[in-house]
Formats: C-alpha cells, structure tokens, sequence
C-alpha cells in the first residue's frame, strides 16, 4: 500500500476488523499507527471513565444486593418445596381423620325380615310386620299407605277366592 | 475463601434453575452485579439509573429465568436484559423530555433545569488533564446522538471493551451488523473529534 490509510480503512482498523493489508501499513507507517493509536486511546478513555463511575464502596454493593433479595420473590422458591409437603402432609392426616370418623360412627343396622310365607297373603302380612316394627318416623306415612295396600290386596284376594268357591 | 471464589466462579457456569435457586441467587447477584452496574453506567452515565436497572435487571432475570434456554451464558443473558433495560430507559427519558419541553411552555426554567440534567457528569479527575476530558465528554455526547444500535456496539466495544462477537451475543444481532453499525459510529465520532480539534469555523 502507496498511501496512507483513509478514513474507512482507520474505522475498521479501530473496529478491530483488520485486513493483513491495513496491518502491514500499520506496521510500516508511523503516521496511520499514531492516528489509531490517538483515536483508539481516546475511545478507551471511555473505559477508564467507566471503571471510575463504577467505583462503589462495599456499603453500597451490600445495599444493593440486599436491595434486590428484599424484591426477589425468592423466599416462595426456597420454601415452595416445605410448602408443598406440608400440604401433602395435611390432606393425608385429614382424609385418614375421615376415614376413621366414618368407621366409628353410628351404623345403621338393617333387620332383613325373615319372610317364609307360602302364599300372597301371608307375605304381605310379613311385610306389614316387619315395616311396623322397623319403620323410622319419618316414614310413617309410606307405613300407612301399605297398610291400606295390604287390605285393599286382602279385600281383593278374599273377593276372588268366595267367586272361585261361587 | 478460596472456596467462596471457586463457588462463585461455578455459578456462572451452573444451569439457570440452579443459578436461580434461593441458594445461589444472593451469590449470582454478588458475582455478576458490578458487571451489570458497570455496564449500565457505560450506556447511561447515570448513576442512580444504573443503580435502579441493575435491580430491575436481576429482578427480571429471576422472574423469567424459565425464558432462558442455556444458548448463551447466564452472564451474557443479564447483560442482553441490561442493555434492553437501559434501551427502555432511554427511550422513556427521551419521551419524558420532550413531553416536558413542550409543557414547559409556560415555565422555561424548568426547562433549563431539565437541559442542564441531561449534560454528563462533569466531575474533576485528577487522573486526566482538562482537554483529553474535554474529548471524552465530547465522544461521549457524540454517542448519546448517534441511533440505539450504533451507541450500544460503540460504548460496549470501548467502554465495556467487549469483543465483536460479545457485542453480537449480547445485542442478539450479526457479527456482520455488529460491523456495520460500529464502523458508521466509528466514522460519526471520528468525524466529530476532528472538527473538535481543528477549533470552531472561522467567520
């Protein structure tokens, strides 16, 4: 290269980007090299800034990271998993508390009637008997009404047997 | 302490549903949080602004670590969430200013207090000499003018001095546009020093 390098080819030289052409001017030429040299040190100078605007006592690192764990919803992570067991852990003891209550609890004894009738009548007498004795108050009425089923059925049946003999 | 550094460095490398358990979450933010400030400061030159993004930025990071896939390191990720924050917040100042400007029609005082917020901090460095501060406050106006992608890959490649492929990780974006995009800021800037340099046009 014949000439010094224009403003394109320092731009990529400061980029980074360099070409062996543009480092083998550099290397030879004194007055391209200082002004990448020049300009690149003013731009690094930025960097130093930095590192001067970023000097923080410890204080403030603290007060800062206990500024972010403060608005971190960090603690529900770190106890979701005890709250989830102590949930699992709950629904068992209560569905196990359940389980007990129902097998203790008052049970309902049902008499199944010994019916050995050996004719229509005698059943529905059985039946009547066993509702009287067994029945619970609130199904009294239901009790009433099959006393006058079986003796509208015995009114029936006593009808049909005089026809039979007639 | 030499265990404590060994378990640091091991959280960068730690998948995102470790990193984030509440366990290594206070020593993730430890690890990571200057990196992150340091960032934030680089694009904004606002200390309290970088201060309050790199909560917002490690907030975010923790409520939608599901989101990460593990294709980049869990640093690159909250440097991705940072400069999209710091994005965010340019972009509402810009908005807030103007919305300003144009209600402060009535109290131009206000206005000038506004104007004199966004100049950068100016304060004294003993370390370099007025005119080269005098530069560097000059490319760094240069860079706030320049589009959101031009000033993200110029102050990341020289202020964050992260390399192209860095750049292209954390800005999710070409290594070719990374190019692109820093070679039109280099040219800005440049252009700007150089005026800046041969001294005010004569009349």
């Amino acid at each position: 290269m014949d000439r010094h390098l224009n403003d394109a080819e320092l731009n990529e030289a400061l980029a980074g980007n360099l070409p062996p052409e543009i480092v083998e001017h550099l290397n030879a030429c004194a007055i391209c090299r200082s002004s990448r040299d020049d300009m690149e040190y003013l731009f690094r100078s930025l960097n130093a800034e930095a590192d001067t605007l970023a000097e923080k006592s410890d204080a403030f690192w603290i007060a800062q990271r206990r500024q972010i764990n403060s608005r971190a919803p960090q603690s529900n992570s770190a106890l979701a998993p005890r709250f989830a067991l102590a949930g699992l852990a709950a629904t068992v003891i209560l569905a196990v508390t359940l389980l007990m209550r129902s097998g203790s609890g008052p049970v309902v004894k049902t008499n199944t009637p010994q019916i050995t009738a050996e004719n229509d009548q005698q059943l529905l007498v059985d039946v009547e008997q066993t509702l009287d004795s067994n029945l619970a108050p609130p199904l009294e009425p239901a009790g009433a009404l099959v006393e006058a089923m079986t003796q509208t059925t015995s009114t029936h049946s006593q009808s049909a047997t005089k026809e039979k003999l007639q | 302490m030499a265990d404590a550094l060994a378990n640091l460095s091991m959280i960068g490398k730690l998948a995102t549903t470790e990193a984030f358990s509440a366990e290594n979450f206070d020593q993730l933010v430890s690890l990571n949080q200057r990196r992150i400030y340091r960032l934030l400061i680089s694009l904004l030159r606002d200390p309290d602004a970088a201060d309050t993004l790199t909560q917002e930025c490690f907030l975010k990071a923790y409520t939608s670590r599901s989101s990460f896939r593990g294709e980049c390191s869990v640093e690159t990720w909250l440097y991705r969430i940072a400069v999209n924050l710091a994005r965010d917040h340019v972009r509402n100042r810009r908005v807030t200013f103007w919305k300003r400007l144009f209600a402060s029609q009535q109290s131009p005082s206000e206005d000038l207090e506004d104007v004199a917020q966004r100049i950068p901090d100016k304060r004294p460095s003993l370390e370099r000499n007025l005119l080269a501060k005098e530069e560097v406050d000059l490319v760094w106006r240069t860079a706030q003018q320049l589009s959101p992608m031009q000033r993200e890959v110029f102050l990341l490649r020289f202020a964050q001095d992260m390399s192209l492929e860095e750049i292209s990780q954390t800005l999710e974006v070409q290594l070719g546009t990374v190019k692109a995009h820093l070679s039109r800021a280099l040219s800005t800037v440049r252009a700007r020093v150089k005026e800046h340099r041969s001294g005010p046009p004569l009349k």
